[in-house]
């Protein structure tokens, strides 16, 4: 797919960029050689800390305080970009180059509506009269897909949804007919069917108006919806450059082979799926919740009611895995969060081993309530900053009548069980990686010997290398200890390779429920298909 | 806490402030070694300027020593300015605690009447209790307290506010612990940071207040102050201006040495200001 013949339009030779000294190293990237040509989507792939999102910010002369390109140069058309002088830069930037970025959310203006944005910038580069630019807003609204763009405009962005506000997003980026378009995880904060109607967008503009587009993704199922080339990137070394059919199928450097293995491993689905007859540990009956928020003030009386779970049943043999799969509003975290006691139902009731805990006695029920323990998926948020490991550990043993001996004795066990050693209890959450934090969190569960998990998006928020081996972790010490699961996710792939069950949720209804490999393989229900067939990548790694 | 120390030893405001407070602390600790005579004691002849023989900031109408009153008054501002401040944080952790962590209706009912007491000036509010209650040791730092804790408690709700969502919270409520022990032991070490900084200045707005209290007259009469001691040299400020200007000078190195350090203290505290952000 890669069309040599094309120009160049940016070119960076022996690019380094200088960290602030006391970082973790020395060159956020170094030493890095690439072309961008026109007329294509070039690839930037590496896992967090690779130096991608810093090579981006130094292409739009947006590096933050402290770091600066230490050498080489970045040549845009002629253009040397490192020495440019500000104002220089300023009649470049967004003209020519242009950028898009990971949270809509946060890169549009909240206090301004999506019309007066646009107009902003071709303001600020001297666009044609009031009527033109009005003319040409529209136009790149409607050019975005969004609907309605003479409503639309005058919306503001909290108003959209996420895809719309990336499409604003977009839109905004076109506006003045820019070569060369940055696009920094720009479908990470989406929804999958979202994700795909994005990809679909910035492939379609691309191809319409010829730009070369500098793609950066941690995600190698995105790249091979979208990428003609690919460069990966680690620790701000290019470890390997190529067309995307040959990287993606023969990948040469030892470090993209793991990547794309660890991709591929998430659609083997051979080793899940068993059949599990016993009693169930958890029984979820007719669980119902409504949210119900003021909007408005004080005084007005309006009520927004959200419905975030609508007569939910399902049930969890032991040493069962149940995957519960939906975006994002789906209800999904909301019954986990029932499970775990976090929150009450409006009606329907949560069965342990057949009696409801709501029923139980209180003496029962503190008794009962650390058999459901949670793994949350932000591994930073999830462990507090000012206890050492040991006391994240023990602290709950302890309150419920364990004597400190024992219970450091089962934190030394289960931190073994995790991988950690020993020397782990004596530190603090922020000495440890995300993938080690999360495995204190996993952990931090299992002292209390569970019987059932609740994994919210557990590995979500991790590395994919990471998130193939706490996968592995979990479905390991699911096995050894007899555990049952309540496995949340968005992400159908990871559900397929730990789960033996899949319900699929949509605006907190149970929209289709059975067997992982029929859920994924043949699924009945017309939300599953799109899901699955939104999965990015999916025609390269199934 | 090794990188505690060391980055606040790398901190030139905090370190100024610190060694400051440090010399004035000494000097209240010692001063009846260094003047173990009444500070009200006649010494010598009034009105005698600074650098006099035997009075380094020379006498005030009455003869007495300024430079005894100076060491002296340094005890009673900063024993008021820590007392105060102490009871003004307990209140305000206790009500911002509470109101952050259950919210709802409790959060409602503490929250007004916390801006009840934010919408009286708090120098007036200061006036009238130590009026009603008569003028002593008790009434003054019952009375800055009362005016000091509210914006201690909005700072710690609006820290509970977001710390109860936090995972870990979360995680502690799924363990079983109870109410008291998340948010004395979960929540409350994450929320104190900011109080920190913010009661090394309130002890710096307590010893002002203190001291224009007792400009009024309204200070405890068995002790010398430095405010009294401003207020009793005003008539004079043509013929001695010393009077004032000497222990309005020591107020000002007080308040500027606590400012000093909480600053310091921010920039150690608040690593997201003070260190540049990682990718």
């Amino acid at each position: 797919m890669s069309r040599p013949a094309e120009t160049t339009v940016l070119s960076m030779r022996s690019l380094s960029i200088a960290l602030p000294p006391g970082a973790d190293r020395a060159l956020a990237v170094s030493d890095l050689s690439l072309d961008l040509y026109r007329n294509e989507i070039l690839c930037v792939v590496g896992e967090s800390g690779s130096g991608k999102s810093l090579l981006a910010n130094a292409i739009m002369g947006l590096l933050p305080n402290g770091v600066r390109v230490a050498s080489g140069t970045i040549d845009f058309e002629g253009t040397e970009l490192t020495t440019l002088p500000a104002n220089r830069y300023r009649k470049l930037r967004g003209a020519r180059i242009a950028m898009v970025f990971q949270e809509p959310m946060t890169a549009l203006n909240p206090v301004l509506t999506v019309r007066e944005q646009i107009d902003e910038a071709l303001v600020a580069h001297g666009v044609g009269n009031a009527a033109e630019r009005q003319r040409r807003i529209l136009e790149l609204l409607d050019a975005t897909g969004l609907p309605d763009p003479e409503t639309l405009q005058h919306a503001y962005p909290f108003r959209l949804s996420g895809g719309q506000r990336q499409r604003a997003m977009i839109a905004m980026a076109l506006a003045l007919e820019p070569d060369v378009l940055i696009a920094d995880e720009p479908t990470t904060a989406l929804d999958v069917t979202t994700q795909k109607q994005i990809l679909e967008l910035l492939r379609e503009i691309q191809q319409r108006r010829r730009l070369g587009v500098l793609f950066i993704t941690h995600d190698f199922g995105v790249v091979a919806e979208i990428a003609d080339r690919v460069a990966v990137m680690r620790l701000g070394e290019l470890v390997e450059e190529g067309p995307a059919r040959q990287v993606l199928d023969h990948p040469r450097h030892g470090y993209t082979q793991k990547l794309v293995a660890a991709v591929r491993g998430l659609s083997d689905t051979s080793g899940a799926a068993r059949e599990h007859r016993s009693e169930p540990v958890l029984s979820i009956l007719g669980a119902t919740k409504t949210f119900v928020t003021a909007t408005g003030g004080f005084f007005s009386g309006k009520r927004r009611r959200v419905e975030a779970l609508k007569d939910v049943s399902l049930d969890i043999a032991q040493g069962e895995t149940l995957g519960l799969v939906g975006e994002s509003g789906s209800g999904k975290s909301t019954l986990g969060q029932a499970v775990v006691q976090l929150l009450e139902l409006d009606s329907g009731e949560i069965r342990f081993h057949g009696t409801p805990i709501a029923e139980m006695p209180r003496k029962e029920r503190e008794r009962v309530r650390p058999k459901i323990q949670i793994v949350f998926q932000d591994p930073f948020a999830s462990l507090n900053p000012r206890h050492r490991i040991r006391r994240a550990l023990t602290e709950t043993q302890v309150i419920h009548g364990t004597r400190r001996a024992d219970a450091l004795a089962q934190a030394e066990r289960m931190l073994d069980l995790v991988g950690l050693d020993q020397g782990a209890l004596d530190r603090f959450p922020h000495e440890f990686s995300g993938g080690q934090r999360q495995r204190i969190g996993i952990a931090r569960a299992l002292v209390m010997e569970p019987e059932l998990i609740v994994a919210d998006e557990a590995v979500s928020a991790l590395d994919v290398s990471i998130q193939a081996q706490i996968l592995e972790l979990l479905a390991d010490i699911r096995d050894r200890l007899h555990l049952s699961m309540l496995f949340i996710t968005h992400d159908l792939r990871v559900a397929a390779q730990v789960c033996d069950r899949i319900a699929v949720m949509q605006r907190g209804e149970i929209v289709e429920h059975g067997n992982a490999q029929e859920v994924l393989h043949a699924p009945s229900h017309g939300y599953t298909r799109t899901l699955c067939d939104s999965m990015p990548g999916k025609e390269w790694f199934v | 806490m090794s990188d505690f120390a060391r980055r606040f030893l790398g901190s030139r405001s905090g370190m100024i402030g610190l060694v400051l407070l440090v010399l004035l602390v000494l000097m209240a600790l010692s001063a009846d070694l260094l003047y173990p005579q009444d500070p009200w004691r006649m010494a010598g002849r009034p009105n005698l300027p600074p650098f006099t023989e035997g009075f380094l900031f020379g006498t005030d109408q009455l003869g007495r020593d300024v430079a005894a009153g100076i060491v002296h008054g340094a005890r009673m501002s900063l024993m008021i300015g820590f007392a105060s401040s102490v009871a003004a944080i307990g209140v305000g952790v206790v009500v911002g605690a509470v109101a952050g962590y259950f919210s709802g209706w409790v959060d409602d009912v503490l929250m007004r009447l916390t801006e009840f007491f934010q919408t009286i000036p708090s120098f007036m509010l200061a006036i009238v209790l130590v009026a009603i209650f008569s003028p002593s040791l008790e009434s003054i730092v019952t009375a800055i307290a009362v005016v000091s804790w509210p914006p201690i408690a909005r700072l710690v709700r609006a820290e509970f506010l977001s710390l109860r969502q936090r995972d870990f919270v979360k995680a502690a409520r799924v363990g079983g612990h109870s109410r008291t022990n998340i948010i004395v032991s979960q929540i409350l070490p994450n929320a104190l940071s900011p109080v920190i900084v913010m009661a090394s200045l309130m002890v710096a707005t307590a010893i002002l207040i203190e001291s224009g209290l007792s400009f009024l007259g309204l200070g405890d009469r068995n002790f010398i102050t430095w405010g009294f001691m401003i207020g009793a040299g005003r008539t004079m400020i043509r013929h001695a201006w010393w009077l004032s200007a000497i222990p309005g000078l020591a107020i000002f190195v007080t308040v500027l040495a606590l400012n000093l350090f909480g600053q310091g203290l921010s920039d150690v505290l608040n690593p997201r200001l003070s260190r540049s952000t990682r990718t």
